[in-house]
């Protein structure tokens, strides 16, 4: 489930020709994601109870997605905000509607590999579906 | 002294009325004796006359339907409108002569929708012999 959530999501920036988005289930190196890379990864995730119908039973989740732009070594801050003007923001106010809204933004210096990291929250809400195997 | 600790497990039943399925969440009956209360010569009090009135089923339950998430509506105009009688079997419980009284959905902006069905019977409820 948490797989199809963040394929569907990368799948929207790709969709958008955003380059380097990996899932966080993609385990690739640093040093092989690219100079300027954005990594979507699930920070919250919790059910409903769920609705019964004949033939299927779904199940409502709730989610926070985080969405991890890493800056390039020598990137400024206005360079960072500039890349998520042109490349993140659109593909997220395109998913924006009355499930899905941005909760939270915040830049960070990841002294690890002192590279600036901003951070995007938002929260989306959805559906699974499962067959019932007995009616 | 002997301790038992177990997972439970539920799941949501259907109850249908006339050819609208509701799966319920949850399940509330209520049953009133209305009485007719009068003040004596003495100051005291008594009841001159009671009567029992229709016991009341509520039934609520979630709706998510993909294609038709309004067909609820469709299903329970004809139940409503013809104010027939129906039998309505619920965990293992049967109510007969029930009249839908009520109905109600609400959609608050989330993925799915909240519907109960309101029905009032005279009969009493009998358990289904299995």
């Amino acid at each position: 489930m948490l797989k199809d959530i963040l394929d569907s999501i990368v799948s929207k920036f790709t969709e958008k020709e955003v380059e380097n988005v990996y899932s966080a289930f993609d385990a690739y190196p640093v040093e092989k994601k690219g100079d300027l890379f954005t990594v979507v990864g699930i920070g919250a995730f919790e059910t409903a109870p769920p609705i019964y119908s004949q033939f299927t039973v779904y199940l409502p989740f709730k989610t926070e997605i985080e969405v991890n732009t890493t800056a390039k070594r020598d990137m400024s801050m206005v360079e960072l905000y500039n890349y998520y003007c042109d490349n993140i923001e659109p593909v997220i106010m395109d998913m924006a509607d009355m499930n899905c809204t941005v909760r939270k933004m915040a830049v960070r210096y990841d002294s690890n590999i002192q590279r600036l990291v901003m951070t995007v929250k938002f929260e989306a809400t959805g559906m699974s579906k499962m067959e019932r195997s007995t009616v | 002294m002997s301790t038992v600790t177990e997972i439970t497990s539920r799941e949501a039943m259907p109850v249908t009325v006339g050819g609208c399925t509701v799966y319920c969440d949850s399940f509330r009956v209520s049953a009133v004796r209305a009485v007719n209360e009068e003040t004596t010569v003495d100051g005291e009090s008594v009841i001159t006359s009671s009567g029992l009135r229709a016991a009341r089923l509520v039934f609520s339950g979630r709706i998510y339907d993909e294609t038709h998430p309004l067909r609820f509506l469709t299903d329970i105009s004809s139940p409503m409108s013809g104010g027939q009688a129906y039998t309505i079997t619920y965990r293992g419980i049967r109510f007969t002569g029930c009249i839908l009284q009520k109905y109600e959905l609400t959609d608050s902006c989330r993925d799915w929708m909240e519907v109960s069905l309101t029905l009032i019977t005279y009969s009493e409820a009998e358990v289904i012999q299995e």
